[in-house]
């Protein structure tokens, strides 16, 4: 499979006429794309399993910060992280697992902690909105 | 290894997305013999089938805490047959955790990163030649 650099922020613009539309992408395809060696179905099944599992991570995620459940979270966040690689999310937003861990870990509770927890939701909800879309185009190619 | 052209292998690891991926990824190698499980629990019980490589994650209570851990999974893994060779698949790049999966008997550890695949793919081929050497020995020393 190699090695693949991971795009910083992904930006795409359109170009309609007189207006510039900048969409920021949340996922990368490319090492899953790879790793399927461009079989729809095998990425079709990767993201399928994405998909199947990240809202409740999400929602468990919020849910235990809502609890102060800080190992709960910790885990939750843990969890989360190997797929971030895997769909090309920036990595950034790793980061801001990593220090949410680090906040449960040492079992503070912080303003700080809310808004990252509520970044990494959104990051996350972005990307499975994003993944969703992919999904139904690899289905129309089958 | 029993059959020379495939090699059973058990994937073991609650992130269904990761285990999905080291299937597909080994799927497209051809020549192994894979069996997903999601939980240490159902892996244990297929021991029987005789694995040749076990890939187990080391947090395998992280979202399930009632869940065995990898650790006591490796450890009823090599009670029921201490040649299997388990490696042991983590997030954690720390060193403590690779210690503690080296003194539980795994005989690698990975981190789950970009090149994660093509380490673990690394560590079987060599476990297969290192396995293909010893029989021939034991070959050898039978006829002395």
């Amino acid at each position: 499979m190699g090695i693949i650099k991971k795009p910083v922020v992904i930006i795409e613009k359109k170009i309609d006429g007189n207006t510039t539309t900048q969409t920021i992408k949340y996922v990368d395809l490319s090492y899953i794309t790879k790793l399927a060696k461009s079989k729809p179905e095998a990425i079709s099944e990767i993201i399928e399993a994405y998909l199947r599992q990240t809202p409740a991570l999400v929602s468990t995620m919020k849910e235990s910060l809502k609890n102060k459940d800080w190992h709960t979270l910790k885990s939750t966040v843990h969890k989360m992280m190997p797929s971030f690689n895997i769909m090309g999310i920036n990595k950034e937003f790793e980061q801001i697992a990593v220090q949410i861990q680090d906040y449960a870990h040492k079992l503070e509770q912080s303003t700080e902690l809310d808004a990252l927890v509520l970044q990494l939701g959104n990051v996350c909800d972005n990307a499975c909105v994003e993944l969703e879309n992919e999904l139904k185009l690899l289905k129309l190619q089958k | 290894m029993k059959d020379e052209t495939n090699i059973k292998l058990f994937l073991v690891d609650d992130d269904a997305l990761y285990l999905n991926c080291l299937k597909i990824a080994f799927l497209n190698k051809g020549n192994f013999d894979i069996h997903t499980y999601a939980t240490g629990e159902k892996c244990l019980e297929n021991l029987k089938l005789n694995p040749d490589v076990v890939i187990l994650d080391y947090h395998l209570d992280g979202i399930n805490t009632f869940a065995m851990n990898g650790i006591e999974v490796l450890d009823r893994i090599k009670a029921f047959n201490g040649e299997i060779p388990v490696i042991m698949l983590s997030s954690q790049d720390k060193i403590e955790v690779a210690i503690n999966c080296m003194h539980h008997k795994a005989c690698d550890y990975v981190v789950k990163s970009e090149t994660c695949f093509l380490r673990l793919n690394k560590i079987i081929t060599t476990i297969s030649a290192f396995r293909k050497i010893e029989k021939e020995l034991k070959w050898y020393m039978q006829r002395m």
